[in-house]
């Protein structure tokens, strides 16, 4: 039998807390869902390998907050792909994702870097959804993302989206920087506005 | 188990840890039973005239608009909330690894006196004097009655009842006073001002050389005790006899040798340690003359030759044994010194198997074995391949003796270093843990740290102790308070009460900010529905696997809220941020679990009752956060400044760890920054968080990260095993939550931190200086 030669790629998941990134992890990496899944700190790594497409992914899932922003970059650097992903119910993780991906195109050096957007929590689209879905795609479509609204919970899209990131892959991809050259110097971040009274 | 953590369960991530601690939580119903049960009524006492205080339930605020949790709740939602005993099937280590766990009360004598002044002209002092076991070692404690002669008659059970459990007689008598430690009422013709410094804290009888019993015709029978250091303890007075009955007793748990000069005078020693009673025994051999002895002790020395035993029994070879005890007891110092020293020390071989290891002077295989070791001349652990003995150890201080091996079976070859530890334990600071511990601190002995007005005499003491034992579960309120600094040691029992209030008035206030907010007012500033919809996202996901958080709209979520809601008006600067939910709920469990329930069995707080506590668990987490606020700078550089501390401190202690991880790029030790950031309160129970964060607050300062370097250096075996990448180091590190044993790791740290020395204090006080403190001491 021919083994044909996985492709490593990094892959790192940015977005607000509470917008469901953890448990998009879980649901693709080990098909199963957890109501309260605490809040990740810090970050946590997990691999899966989609053999039918040669695919190893290296996940990174990172802590959501603003205020562990400037943790990031040592996450998302030498990243092949990045999911950023917002809450259909939570127009403010919308806003926040855009942010993510406007730092991904300012901070990453590799042209070749896959971004997907991605509507958590579709489950809820009848009852409590805020940010319409023509809006996020259009701007997706208009950022060069790709773009799914899926649910971790009710197990909508979420194959489909890592799929399809998979196929986005450079096929004969140079081996990525490996992980272990997470450098602690942290790139310049956006120092967190001030929080201000109400 | 350490070993199964490498290959296929990492893998499996958080999630497999997830379902762990679900089951965990499930496992620990029973505990918690069992701690409401006897020493409940009590307790809750106490606590009543605490929180209750003079203020009036009218105007709490909990009964606002923004108190959606609590109300709507069905009665059986509560029920839900403490479920009867689950199987802990599966769990047995993780519960194993609990401190506190294993004490037994195996004898109580009330109204045992003693006479401070020697001439007994003085005032005697009346206490009860009782036998703690705790895991296998035996503990002597003898604590006055603080309140008078009243308790004497009460037949009370303060001492082990929180957390054995087994203890019949409910809540003694004294925990009905007000003020938790502090009290004013002092004791008619018993109990004077000095009466504190007389109690015996829980010692081990392995600590104790000789009893001697009074039995005059006239007057009480007394004992006196002479410790190994040759002090003698003032004399107990069995009022109400009593001695027959405590030494039968001692008999059962320890070897009580009647001396051969003095039918009056016992020696004695601790029997859970067979190394420890054989040494014993030899020593004793001469006074006592009981040569058959030598023949049950040697039995114990496996490595020790079999040839000694025939030495048993048979008078003619009497000179022979002489000699050999001659010898034996020349070793006995040193191997006594070094055999705890060594199980301590083989603990932080790489963790291999996950053996279990004794205490210092616990029971134990690698007991028997480690003397016979030293005995020849190699004292070298057990369980690996010896050899190949390389100089690169002995750079350490002099104080950290490693030597080097050749792995057996790794292929990395890069040599194991074990931690054999000479004198570590005494270098600077006082032997930290070289006894066996000691069980929880109850109230009643938190109490007699106190004198009359409730101020605590020695807090230095105080700290020792919870440092050494850790602190029952209804004393936690008190003792918290202590160390996180929320009262000051020398506030008297009065004083502590008024500031009590005082602090309940300005939660209130503060508490008003928010929950005056309307719907309206809300509607205009969207920065505070976001900061609101965070902390309600986090409240949702705190330790729902444990029992007290389990159920969401509950009471407890809804004190966690309001809390976190407050602490966000009080501190506007930082505000809420991710982590600090896990670090008011232990906190807020602690408090709350001491709290009276409602009336009619309900387990709900009274809604005065709850603001109470939210208050106490607001100003305890205040305290807290101003130790861990910087770590929460949002430029991080108070965590990169911990984890360049914890590098030198592994530099330090492990230069080949150090090495392996500089080597492969893991330097950034980034896989540390959960630990770090919420001193490890994701990696264990919930129930051993309050067990490891007391220590920590207790302990020397940068406990937290030599606690770091202990659980690597716990695991260097697998570490130096494998070729892992950052990546890989993170995935390992997040999936050790729930596997570690506290105890042992907290054991590996104190002495670590005694073993780095003034190199390690250097490394904090850079750390310090660089106000990079961060929850340091």
């Amino acid at each position: 039998m021919m083994v044909e030669q996985l492709v490593q790629s990094k892959l790192v998941l940015l977005g607000e807390m509470g917008s469901g990134k953890t448990s998009l992890v879980q649901r693709f990496v080990r098909g199963q869902y957890f109501e309260n899944q605490e809040s990740t700190i810090g970050a946590s790594f997990f691999t899966k390998t989609i053999p039918e497409k040669h695919v190893k992914f290296e996940i990174w899932d990172t802590a959501g907050q603003e205020r562990y922003h400037s943790l990031a970059p040592m996450y998302y650097r030498g990243a092949a792909a990045a999911i950023v992903v917002y809450d259909i119910t939570h127009p403010a993780s919308f806003e926040r994702a855009k942010k993510w991906v406007w730092e991904l195109r300012q901070n990453v050096q590799n042209a070749g870097l896959i971004i997907a957007l991605v509507g958590n929590k579709v489950d809820l689209a009848d009852e409590a959804r805020q940010v319409p879905e023509a809006e996020a795609r259009s701007y997706a479509a208009e950022a060069g993302l790709l773009f799914w609204e899926a649910s971790a919970k009710a197990d909508i899209n979420v194959t489909s989206l890592f799929d399809e990131v998979a196929d986005k892959l450079p096929k004969s991809a140079a081996p990525q920087q490996p992980a272990g050259g997470i450098q602690l110097a942290e790139q310049p971040a956006p120092a967190p506005r001030k929080p201000s009274c109400c | 188990m350490q070993a199964t953590a490498s290959g296929p369960v990492l893998r499996e991530g958080r999630l497999y840890t997830e379902q762990e601690s679900l089951a965990g939580g499930l496992s620990r119903e029973g505990s918690f039973a069992e701690q409401r049960r006897p020493g409940g009524d009590g307790l809750q006492v106490v606590v009543k005239e605490d929180w209750v205080g003079g203020s009036g339930p009218a105007s709490h605020p909990l009964a606002d608009g923004e108190a959606e949790g609590e109300e709507g709740l069905e009665e059986e939602e509560y029920e839900g909330m403490y479920p009867g005993n689950e199987s802990s099937d599966g769990y047995s280590d993780v519960e194993e690894g609990r401190p506190g766990r294993g004490t037994e009360v195996v004898f109580v004598k009330e109204g045992v006196c003693v006479w401070p002044a020697a001439d007994r002209r003085g005032q005697r002092i009346s206490g009860r004097l009782s036998l703690i076991k705790q895991s296998g070692c035996l503990f002597l404690c003898w604590l006055p009655y603080a309140g008078g002669a009243a308790e004497a008659e009460h037949g009370g059970s303060g001492v082990g009842s929180g957390s054995s459990g087994r203890q019949p007689g409910g809540g003694g008598r004294a925990g009905k006073q007000p003020g938790g430690c502090g009290r004013s009422a002092a004791g008619e013709g018993e109990g004077g001002s000095g009466h504190s410094l007389y109690a015996v804290h829980p010692i081990p009888l392995s600590d104790i050389k000789a009893l001697r019993k009074h039995t005059p015709a006239l007057g009480p029978h007394h004992v006196t005790l002479t410790l190994a250091t040759g002090v003698s303890l003032p004399s107990f007075f069995f009022q109400h006899g009593g001695v027959k009955a405590f030494l039968s007793c001692l008999r059962e748990h320890a070897c009580l040798v009647r001396s051969a000069d003095d039918p009056s005078t016992y020696l004695i020693n601790d029997t859970a340690d067979p190394l420890q009673r054989s040494l014993y025994s030899l020593e004793l051999l001469g006074p006592v003359g009981r040569p058959s002895l030598a023949g049950a002790s040697l039995a114990g020395l496996s490595s020790a030759g079999g040839q000694w035993a025939l030495a048993d029994g048979d008078g003619g070879l009497r000179a022979q044994l002489s000699e050999l005890v001659d010898r034996f007891q020349q070793l006995t110092q040193s191997a006594r010194n070094t055999a705890s020293s060594l199980l301590a020390g083989s603990a932080l071989l790489g963790g291999g198997g996950g053996a279990t290891l004794p205490g210092p002077h616990g029971s134990g295989s690698g007991a028997p074995a480690g003397a016979g070791a030293s005995a020849g001349g190699s004292p070298l652990a057990s369980q690996q391949v010896p050899q190949q003995q390389a100089p690169q150890g002995q750079q350490q201080q002099g104080q950290l003796l490693l030597r080097r091996r050749s792995l057996e079976g790794a292929s990395t070859g890069v040599g194991v270093f074990e931690l054999l530890e000479g004198g570590a334990g005494c270098g600077g600071s006082p032997c930290w843990r070289e006894r066996p511990r000691p069980p929880p601190l109850t109230l009643a002995e938190l109490r007699s740290f106190c004198d009359r007005d409730g101020r605590l005499l020695n807090p230095a003491a105080f700290r020792q102790r919870v440092a050494d034992g850790g602190v029952e579960p209804e004393g936690r309120p008190e003792a918290w308070k202590l160390l996180l600094g929320v009262n000051m040691p020398e506030w008297s029992a009065a004083q502590r009460a008024q500031r009590q209030e005082e602090r309940r008035g300005a939660y209130r206030r503060l508490r008003l900010q928010w929950s005056n907010i309307g719907r309206e007012q809300a509607a205009r500033c969207s920065k505070w529905r976001e900061r609101r919809s965070r902390i309600e996202k986090d409240v949702r996901r705190t330790d729902r696997a444990h029992r007290f958080y389990a159920h969401e709209r509950s009471q407890a979520h809804a004190m966690l809220a309001h809390v976190l809601l407050t602490y966000e008006r009080y501190n506007q600067d930082l505000g809420y941020v991710q982590g600090m939910s896990d670090l008011l709920a232990p906190i807020l469990y602690v408090v709350a679990s001491n709290a009276p329930r409602g009336s009619g069995g309900s387990h709900q707080l009274d809604a005065p009752v709850a603001l109470g506590v939210e208050a106490e668990a607001f100003w305890a987490f205040e305290a807290l956060m101003r130790r861990m606020e910087p770590n929460f700078s949002s430029d991080s550089r108070v965590m990169h400044a911990q984890l360049g501390a914890l590098r030198d401190l592994l530099a330090l202690l492990d230069p080949p760890l150090h090495a392996h991880l500089a080597a492969r790029d893991c330097l950034s030790l980034f896989f540390c920054y959960r630990w770090l950031l919420l001193h490890f309160k994701r990696e264990f129970t919930f129930d051993e968080v309050l067990c490891l964060w007391e220590a920590l607050w207790a302990g020397p300062p940068g406990l937290h990260l030599y606690l770091c370097v202990a659980v690597l250096m716990r695991h260097r075996r697998i570490i130096l095993g494998h070729n892992w990448r950052f990546d890989e180091m993170l995935q390992w590190a997040v999936g050790l939550a729930g596997k570690l044993r506290l105890e042992e790791l907290l054991r590996d740290a104190e002495r670590l931190a005694a073993a780095a020395g003034a190199a390690g204090r250097d490394v904090l006080a850079a750390l310090e200086a660089g106000d990079g403190g961060g929850g340091g001491g």
